[in-house]
Formats: C-alpha cells, structure tokens, sequence
C-alpha cells in the first residue's frame, strides 16, 4: 500500500487505475490501428497492381498542398497540446487552469483540421474529381473521410474532458491522449502514404 | 463513462483485492435492461444469441428442404414464407437463405453465446474478479451488438429482399452493381456493428484477463476456458478490424461509389474485386479460431472436471493453444487457392496452415490423456465435451485436404467445404455451446438442468450431426457445388439426390432434436431442482459462491493457491473427504 489512511489509498487507486485504463487503451488502440492497416493494405494492393498512379485513364487529383499541409500542421499542434495537458496535470502543485487551457488549444485544433479536410473534399468536388472517379480518388475521399470521422471522436473526447464540471477520473485523460496521438500518427502515415509518395 | 476503468484497491479491501464491490443494484432498468453487471450482461448475450440460433436453424431447415425436394412447396410455413411463388424456395430467396444463415450463425448466434454470453459470465468469476475491467463499456458492448441485430432483421423486410451475397458477401455480388437495394447495405453496418461490438469485449476480456486476477490467480493456474476466452479475445482485437476495413470500403463503393472493388475495364478504370477476399480472409481465418477457442478451453476443463483427473499435459495444452493462435494469422491464404495466386505463394499457405494440425493434435492427445484411466462421469456436460472433441477430430482431419492445394482446387466451392467448416466451426462449436450451457445453467439460474433429457438431446445431435456433415463430405467430393439451388438440374448430380434426401432428413431430425433443449431450458428455468453451489464437485472459483452467484460475485476476495483442475489426489481425499480442491484453499501438507 502506498502509505496509510484515504490519502495512500486514493494514490493506490489512482495508479492500479491508470494501469487498467493502459492496458485497455493499448489494446484498444491496437484494434483501431489495424482497421487502418487494413484500409493502407488495400491502398497498397490497388496501387501495386497499377501500372501508374493515378491509374492510366483517371483524371489527375489536384495537390491541394496548401491544404494538406495546413491539415497536417493542425494534427501535430493538437497532439502538442494534448501532451502539454498531460503535463500540466502531472504538474506539482497541479495545475487546472493549465490542463484546461491545453485542452482548449486541442479542440481548436482539431475543429480546424476537420474544417481544411472537408475544404480539401470540396476543393475535390470543385475539381470535377468524386468518389467514383476512379480508383486514386476513391482512395483519398475513403481515407480522408474515414480518418476525419475519427479525428471528430478525438475532438469530442477533448471537448467533454474541456466542459466536464469535475477533474477527469484518473487514466482518462491519458487514453483521450493517447487516442489523439493515434489519429495524429494515422494521419501522417496517410499523409505520407497517398498524397507524398 | 466507458474509458473509467475499475480500480484494484477502491472498497476497503486489501491492496491485492481485484476489483471493487459492485454498486448496489438500481430500478428494474438499470438492474435487468442496462445492467453494468458481467452476469446480467452475460445473460443478455446468451438469450440474444439463443434466439438467433433458432433463426438460424430455421432457415437451414429451410435450405435443406429445398436440396432434398427442390421445386416443391415448403410445408406448412411455404405459402407464409414465399407466397410469390407458391410456398416453393425460388433461386433468389435459396441465396438469401445460405446467405443469412451463415451470417447469423457465426456472427449473431454462436459469437454471442460463446464469447459473449460466457465469456461475460464466466470470465470475470473464473479469475476471482469482482466485474469486468470495463463494465460500462461491457453494457455498450452488448447494446452495440443489439443494434448490429435489429439492423440484420431489418434487412429481411426491405423491398429488393434480404442480403444474398453469401455469408462471405464478396464483390462483385456485394457491389451495388450486384446487388442492388438498401439490403445488402445493411449487411455491411450490422457486420461493422458486430465487430465494434466484439472489440470493445475483447479490450475488457484482456484488461481484465491482466489485470484483474485474484491473488494467487497465475496465469498458469487459469483455467482452460479462461485462457481460450483470452486467446480468442486477442484474435478478435488483432482481425476483426480487418474485415471492418473492409467492410468500409464495401461500405464506401455501395453508398459513394467509390470502385475499389468493381473491376475496371476498357473504358473505365477500377479496382480489385479479389481484393475484398484478402480483407475477409485475413479476418475469416482467425474467425475460424475466435469461435473453437472458447470451445476448446470449456471441453479442455469438463473432459477434466468429469474424469476427476487434472487435465493432461495442462502447459503444454496452453502452449499449442497459443501456437494455434500465432499460426491462425499467417494461413488465410489456403481459402484463395482458386484466385489465382502463384503457386510459391501457395505452397507457402499450404506449409503454414499443415502447420497448425501439429499443435491440434497436440490438443488431442491432452484430452485423451485426460480422460484416460479417469473416474469418468458421463454428465450431459461431459458427453457434449466428448461430442466436440469427436465431431472436431473429423473436421480437422478433413481439413488437411483443404490446406493441400491440388486437392483443394478440385473439392473447392463443393459440399465437402461445406461438410468440413460445419463440423469445425459449426457443430464443434455449437456442442461446445450446449457443454457451456448445461454445464454452466446451475450457476447462471440457479437450477439443475433435467440430466436425461440433455442426454437423449446429446445422442440425437450428435448422431445426426455427424450423418449431415459427414454425408456432405461424400457429396462434395462426389462433385457436388455448393450453393446450388436444384441439384437435380445437373444429369450428373442426379445419383446424389437419395443422399441429398437423406442429409435432410438427418438435418430435421437435428432441427426436431432441439426442441427437447428448449423444454429442458425453459421448465429447468422454473421448476427445475435448486442448485447447491457446486453441484459438480469441482475446484474452480465459479463454484465456490453460490448459484446464483450475489452482485457482488465473492464476500471475500479469494487468494488462490491451486490450479484448476486438483482432482483425484489421495492426498486431498483423506483430508477432506473429498476429491476435489478448491482453488482457493490450501492444498493438505
């Protein structure tokens, strides 16, 4: 036991707890890394098996760089200032105000990457490119989309730690954190996968 | 909130307490509708899947009508069932019946039983744990595959039909192109929903496998069902979101029109319709395990539980369960012999999945170790554990001419495939459902099940599972297709329609069989005799509280000394009188 009375126990839980919440988010976060292993394989497959990318006949999808950066910029900021949440609530003395600014800066972040995805979407559609245009862009909508909807979860879970009246039992703030860092790294993997390589 | 995880030392037990008492039951709704307690979800998993295994074998009845007469109307219930042509199965209602029957059993009948409805119930009591790691994300686990189910029943009452894609729904049938409507759509959220529903238990099953165990409670003195649950939980967190990748992508060509699995052609480009298959396969494979896991560790414990013996070999069984499991993910390629993969790539599926039969036989030769030279007690328990290990050896065996590629391009896509998974991953594992379910009824209702009825249940199932099964090994390697709708069409296929009737009858006298379940499941309910707490004599920590088990599981958090299966020691007879030892008491010195 970490010590006597309701302090050393509380301290005890809030360890035996984060420790559960750890190996829970890790399998958790496994099983959603692999629906993306699988999305990328079939992306690998297809792209393999093409003679050129995008396939002979498909129209040519615009770079949309400036977007696409900004996006991505976005997801490496949010996941800054999650990690900076974690800091300050591992802080001593702790610090609420910190915890809740970081989180605030999070959210922000993840808004404003969603909104420049669904502004590259619709630059897209502007273009005259759309989901059945062929296969290079059945592949960036189905993955920019499929992707977003998971960076929303991640902006919901900040959000409701954000507007929550109490502190965040313990471990949860580390499993909204690291969610976020999943839905970062996935971005930069389909980032680097589609739109770089 | 789901992410709030349980703690180890949060009641005022010791430090080493592996979970807290759980609260006090609610009203009505949130005891029995949306209960957090393991127990209570545990039920709701085995009554949905109960019900769906009705459904399930109903509309196989229904197929097997139709192959042993086809053209003519189905008796009584045909004029209901398909009155647009005259009661009699047509074509298109033949493919939706193969099609939801095999959806239903393995994703909403024998999935809920097994991993849901015991491993909830089970899990959590086996390891001396108090609830899940999870418990609200357990309620949304279940509430998740409701909705997955509703969705599925949907899809029968849509205007184009129910899906008829087949249970593996590959494009390009699954396509829009292929089939049209709103059904096949369905199909597609409700697998999706199944497998969110299947993850989020298997984060609590394994969480709660590490973290949560009673001390004392080593890996290695878990008992067999806790470690196939285990297993199989990892199979499912590591493959079940494959195929919900792909499911996405099934998702995204029918509802956006994307095309990455609609074949290109001269003038328009496109995808890969072969490339679903690598996606389900990926996950179809470890499915195949994800269901015989739990089986398998339930028989691995009664067959030691009812020869009050300890199982034979007990680590060397753990460790050829969990080579079975590191193998099930490197074979899905021997389902694609016939996509035209390159011979190399063939052999090499071929080598990995004859692979897989050296720890299965290894298995083997643990169950026969164990109930050789035992005190054996033919309980229904027992001789549906014995039933599955029968029916499983013949599954298995015809298995290895599967994984051969020479002979798999001929038997492919016949009966004999159809013969072969139904005793593996079918009938194994139903017999190991109904082991679980009059092993484990006492416990869960807190009545005996009527013993000769489960035993006359036994004989007729296990009789006639074997007769249908294995009569379809004979059709298919006969030649015999699979999905075919009227076998007498073919002049060739004709001889084999006295063993078509024959399988049938044998399917309706399996189907008949069932009824003597349902009489025993529901007067056993309410009138059969209390039960003690351990009516089966046996050491394991289930059996320790009483039937039903309290709320709260254990008064006192166990400390566990022994493993699960001290049976027939000397030693502990002439101390206790006896021939078992709990777990939770000291061996005699």
């Amino acid at each position: 036991m970490m010590g006597t009375g309701t302090l050393g126990r509380a301290a005890a839980n809030d360890e035996d707890a984060r420790a559960t919440v750890t190996v829970g988010m890790t399998v958790a976060l496994a099983a959603i890394a692999m629906t993306f292993a699988g999305l990328l394989l079939a992306y690998a497959i297809v792209r393999v098996q093409s003679p050129a990318w995008p396939p002979p006949g498909e129209v040519t999808l615009p770079a949309l760089w400036g977007l696409r950066l900004g996006a991505t910029a976005l997801a490496l900021a949010g996941s800054g200032a999650m990690h900076a949440a974690v800091r300050a609530g591992r802080a001593l003395p702790g610090s609420p105000a910190g915890v809740r600014w970081a989180l605030g800066a999070a959210t922000a972040a993840g808004l404003a990457f969603l909104a420049l995805q669904a502004a590259s979407l619709r630059a897209l559609g502007a273009a005259g490119v759309h989901p059945a245009s062929g296969l290079a862009a059945s592949v960036v909508y189905a993955l920019t989309a499929f992707h977003g909807l998971h960076a929303l979860v991640a902006v919901l879970l900040s959000l409701s730690l954000l507007v929550a009246r109490r502190p965040a039992r313990p471990g949860r703030l580390l499993a909204v954190v690291a969610f976020w860092h999943l839905v970062t790294v996935v971005w930069l993997v389909v980032f680097g996968a589609v739109f770089v390589a | 909130m789901a992410l709030d995880a349980r703690t180890v030392s949060d009641d005022d037990q010791t430090k080493d307490s592996p979970g807290p008492a759980a609260e006090a039951p609610g009203g009505l709704w949130r005891r029995a509708v949306f209960s957090t307690d393991h127990k209570v979800i545990g039920r709701q998993f085995l009554w949905l899947g109960l019900v769906f295994l009705a459904v399930a074998g109903t509309l196989a009845m229904l197929i097997r009508w139709q192959l042993a007469h086809p053209g003519a109307p189905v008796p009584v219930v045909g004029g209901l069932l398909f009155p647009a042509s005259g009661g009699v199965v047509s074509p298109a209602a033949y493919t939706a019946l193969f099609t939801m029957h095999g959806t239903i059993m393995i994703f909403f009948a024998l999935t809920p039983i097994l991993i849901g409805g015991f491993g909830n119930f089970c899990l959590p009591l086996l390891i001396g744990a108090r609830d899940m790691a999870f418990p609200v994300l357990n309620m949304l686990s279940f509430w998740t595959m409701f909705v997955a189910t509703a969705i599925l029943t949907a899809s029968f009452f849509t205007p184009l039909g129910p899906p008829a894609a087949g249970w593996t729904s590959y494009p390009t049938l699954s396509t829009a192109v292929g089939a049209p409507g709103v059904a096949q759509t369905l199909w597609v959220l409700a697998i999706y929903l199944n497998g969110a529903s299947s993850v989020m238990g298997a984060v609590n099953y394994i969480t709660t496998v590490i973290r949560f165990r009673a001390p004392g409670m080593t890996f290695f003195r878990m008992p067999l069902t806790v470690w196939g649950l285990w297993l199989a939980s990892i199979l499912n967190a590591l493959f079940v979101p494959v195929l919900a990748a792909g499911a996405v992508l099934l998702f995204f060509d029918r509802v956006f029109g994307t095309r990455f699995f609609i074949a290109g052609s001269a003038i328009k480009p496109g995808g890969d319709p072969v490339l679903y298959q690598h996606l389900f396969w990926i996950f179809g494979h470890p499915e195949v395990y994800i269901l015989i896991l739990p089986a398998w560790g339930i028989a691995g414990d009664l067959l030691s539980f009812f020869s009050r013996k300890p199982a034979y070999g007990y680590k060397v069984t753990v460790g050829a369960l969990i080579a079975i499991v590191v193998l099930s993910g490197v074979v899905y390629g021997h389902h694609m012999f016939v996509t035209g993969m390159s011979p190399l790539l063939g052999e090499g599926f071929m080598v990995l999945t004859m692979l897989i039969s050296v720890p299965s036989v290894i298995l083997g030769v643990g169950w026969l170790g164990t109930v050789w030279r035992g005190s054996i007690r033919l309980t229904t328990p027992m001789l549906f554990a014995l039933g599955l290990v029968t029916v499983f050896g013949l599954g298995g065996f015809t298995g290895l001419f599967l994984a051969d590629v020479l002979a798999d391009v001929y038997l492919h896509d016949t009966f004999f495939v159809v013969g072969h998974f139904h005793l593996t991953m079918s009938a194994a594992v139903l017999l190991g459902a109904f082991a679980a379910i009059y092993f484990w009824f006492p416990k869960m209702f807190g009545r005996m099940m009527n013993e000769p009825l489960g035993k006359l249940h036994f004989a007729l199932t296990l009789a006639t599972v074997i007769v249908t099964f294995g009569l379809q090994l004979v059709l298919g390697y006969a030649g015999m297709q699979r999905r075919l709708v009227d076998p007498s069409a073919y002049a060739f296929l004709r001889p084999l329609m006295p063993l078509n009737r024959v399988v049938s009858q044998a399917a309706f006298v399996m189907g008949a069989a069932q009824i003597l379940f349902v009489v025993n499941f529901f007067y056993s309910l309410f009138w059969g005799p209390r039960a003690p707490a351990n009516p089966w004599q046996v050491g394991t920590l289930d059996w320790t509280v009483a039937s039903p088990p309290p709320h709260h599981n254990f008064d006192q958090v166990p400390r566990v000394f022994v493993g699960p299966h001290e049976l027939g020691n000397p030693a502990v007879k002439a101390a206790r009188g006896v021939d078992f030892l709990p777990q939770d008491q000291e061996p005699p010195t």
